[in-house]
C-alpha cells in the first residue's frame, strides 16, 4: 500500500494544539485561542504537518485557576468532532520569573456517522509546564500525559499511556495578543513502526509543530 | 468579561487584531462548511492508478498471455491469464490456477514480478484489476472489492476448474478479496495469505496508538481476522516481521490466531510490507508455496 494516503489516519490524533495556559489569565479574563499543525507525516513525496485546526477559550476562574476547552474541528471532515474540557492550576505564578502550571482535562472525540458501532471515547490528559521571563515573551516547556481508559486495541503491546513532551516560545502581541511557536514529540513513548510514516526520532512518537494565536477579548 | 474591558470592540482591539479575529471565524466557518459531506478513508485505502495499456514482461511469452474482461455488476474489469509453463522443475501443473488478488497501489503492472515469481511454480494464474484499478472501470469500495473477487472466480471456474484445483493468493489488500472467496464462495487447494491487515480498525488504531472504533474513519470494515474464522481451506500466512506498514504483531499474527487448521505460519526476519519473498529467498518462498499447494 502506499502509506502516504493514509494521513487520513493522522487526522485524529489528538491532544494537538499549541499550548495557551502557560500563566494565568487572571480572574475574569477571558481568551479566545486558535491553533494549526500536527504530527509530520511522509506525504505526496514530502514530509508535512497534519493542518490540525483548533479553536479554544480560556477563562480566568480566579487569580490561579483558570477553565477552558479546545473543539478539533479537522476530525470534522471524517464525521467526528474532538474536544477537550479542563481547568488549569498555577501552583508557583511568576517567582523568579518562572511559572508552573498543571492541568488535568478530558479529552473526548465523538462520531456523528451513520451505522458506527461505538459513538463516544473519551480519555484523561494531564499537563504540566513551566514557563519563564523573556522580556515581554515567554520560554516554555512541559509535558502531556494521556491515559488510556481504554476499550479494546488490536495491539497487546500498546502503552497505557502517551506522553508528549513539548517545547514552545511565546511573543506578545500588540495589548492582548500572543503569538505561539510549539514543537512537541507526540508520543515519545511510543513505537511508531505502522500504517503511518510520521517524522519520528529514534522510531519513537513524531514530531509535531504548532503554531498558535491567543487573543484576550 | 468584566464591563469596563467590554465597552466596544473597536475600543480595545487594534486594526490588526480584529482582522486576526475574522480570519479565525472564516476559518472555523469554512471548516464547517466542508463538514458538511463526510469523507472517509476507504478511498485512501484504494491507491489506484488508470493506465493506457498493461506492459506484461518480456519473460512471458505472448503465446501464454490472454487479456481478459470480466463483468462484474456493469463495471468492464481487465485481468490477464497466464498459461501455466511446464519448463520450470516440478511443472507442469496445467490443472492447477492460482487467483493472485493484487495489493492497493496502482494496477496490475506493478506486480509483474510476482507473477514472474509464481510462474515457476508451473500453474495457471489469473490475475485482474479491481474496480478504478488500471483499465478497469468503476470506483473502489469493499463491496466492490468483493463483487470483483467473485467474478474472477466465476471466470476461473468457466474455464473448468475444480474448486479443489483453485489456490487464491491475496497480498495486502488483496487478502480482503481472497479470504472473502475462501470464506464465503469457495473450499479452494489452498489460500496463500501475504501481508494480510486485521481489519482497518486495525491500521488505523497502528497508526494512532488509539483505540478508535471501527468505522470512524471508513465505510466498510475490511476484517479479515473475523472473515478468516470462517474459512476452512489451508492457510498459509506470510508476513515480514518488520513490516512497517501493516505491523506483524496487531494484524497478521491476529488473522492467524483466527484461522482454522490446517494452517502454517512464515514470519520473515527481516521483511518489510513488500519484499516477503525476495528476503526469504525466491527458490524458498517458492518451495514453501509448492509444498502448501500439493505441487511436490
Amino acid at each position: 500500500m502506499n502509506r502516504s494516503v493514509l494521513l487520513a489516519i493522522a487526522l485524529l490524533v489528538p491532544a494537538c494544539a499549541a499550548r495557551t495556559t502557560i500563566e494565568p489569565l487572571g480572574r475574569g479574563t477571558t481568551a479566545y485561542n486558535v491553533s494549526l499543525g500536527g504530527p509530520m507525516v511522509a506525504a505526496f513525496d514530502t514530509w508535512l504537518p497534519i493542518p490540525n485546526l483548533s479553536v479554544g477559550v480560556n477563562h480566568g476562574y480566579c487569580d490561579d485557576l483558570d477553565i477552558g476547552g479546545t473543539v478539533y474541528l479537522l476530525p470534522l471532515l471524517y464525521g467526528n468532532v474532538g474536544l477537550d474540557v479542563g481547568a488549569t492550576w498555577y501552583p508557583l505564578v511568576d517567582t523568579a520569573g518562572t511559572t508552573i502550571a498543571l492541568q488535568p482535562r478530558i479529552m473526548a472525540f465523538a462520531s456523528f456517522r451513520e451505522g458506527v458501532d461505538s459513538r463516544f471515547r473519551a480519555w484523561p490528559v494531564v499537563s504540566a509546564s513551566a514557563a519563564w521571563r523573556a522580556g515581554r515573551d515567554r520560554i516554555y516547556t512541559g509535558f502531556d500525559m494521556l491515559v488510556f481508559a481504554s476499550s479494546f486495541m488490536y495491539d497487546e503491546e500498546a502503552p497505557p499511556l502517551i506522553l508528549s513532551p513539548f517545547v514552545g516560545y511565546r511573543w506578545a502581541i500588540g495589548e492582548s495578543g500572543r503569538l505561539m511557536a510549539e514543537l512537541k514529540w507526540h508520543g515519545v513513548n511510543v513505537r511508531t513502526n505502522a500504517t503511518v510514516e510520521y517524522v519520528n526520532p529514534f522510531g519513537q512518537g513524531g514530531l509535531a509543530p504548532f503554531v498558535g494565536y491567543e487573543l484576550e477579548w | 468579561m468584566d464591563g469596563a474591558r467590554a465597552i466596544t470592540v473597536e475600543s480595545v482591539m487594534p486594526k490588526s487584531e480584529r482582522r486576526l479575529a475574522g480570519l479565525f471565524c472564516a476559518i472555523a466557518a469554512l471548516i464547517a462548511l466542508v463538514a458538511g459531506g463526510c469523507a472517509d478513508m476507504d478511498g485512501f485505502l484504494f491507491n489506484t492508478q488508470t493506465v493506457d495499456r498493461y506492459h506484461p514482461p518480456a519473460s512471458i511469452p505472448d503465446s501464454a498471455l490472454e487479456q481478459v474482461i470480466l463483468d462484474s455488476e456493469g463495471n468492464s474489469l481487465y485481468g490477464y491469464w497466464i498459461e501455466a509453463d511446464g519448463a520450470h522443475a516440478g511443472g507442469p501443473h496445467a490443472n492447477v490456477t492460482i487467483l493472485y488478488c493484487h495489493g492497493n497501489k496502482h494496477s496490475m503492472d506493478e506486480y509483474w514480478d510476482r507473477v514472474e515469481f509464481l510462474r515457476r511454480l508451473g500453474a495457471n494464474i489469473f490475475t485482474f484489476d479491481y474496480r478504478g484499478f488500471g483499465l478497469s472501470e468503476g470506483t473502489s469500495s469493499e463491496a466492490g472489492l468483493h463483487a470483483d473477487a467473485d467474478a474472477a472466480l466465476a471466470e476461473v471456474r468457466r474455464r473448468g476448474f475444480a474448486d479443489a484445483d483453485i489456490v487464491l493468493y491475496g497480498f495486502s489488500l488483496g487478502n480482503v478479496a481472497s479470504i472473502h472467496l475462501a470464506a464465503d464462495r469457495i473450499e479452494p487447494r489452498a489460500l496463500i495469505a501475504e501481508a494480510p491487515f486485521a481489519s482497518s480498525t486495525a491500521l488505523a488504531q497502528g497508526g494512532m496508538a488509539l483505540d478508535f472504533p471501527a468505522r470512524w474513519l471508513t465505510e466498510g470494515t475490511y476484517d479479515n481476522a473475523e472473515t478468516i474464522r470462517r474459512v476452512r481451506a489451508p492457510l498459509l500466512l506470510l508476513h515480514g516481521e518488520d513490516d512497517d506498514f501493516v505491523r506483524y504483531r496487531d494484524n497478521g499474527r491476529l488473522v492467524y490466531a483466527n484461522a482454522n487448521e490446517p494452517k502454517s505460519l512464515i514470519v520473515v526476519p527481516g521483511a518489510n510490507h513488500t519484499d516477503v519473498p525476495q528476503t526469504m529467498g525466491v527458490d524458498r518462498y517458492l518451495e514453501e508455496l509448492r509444498r502448501w499447494m500439493g505441487l511436490q
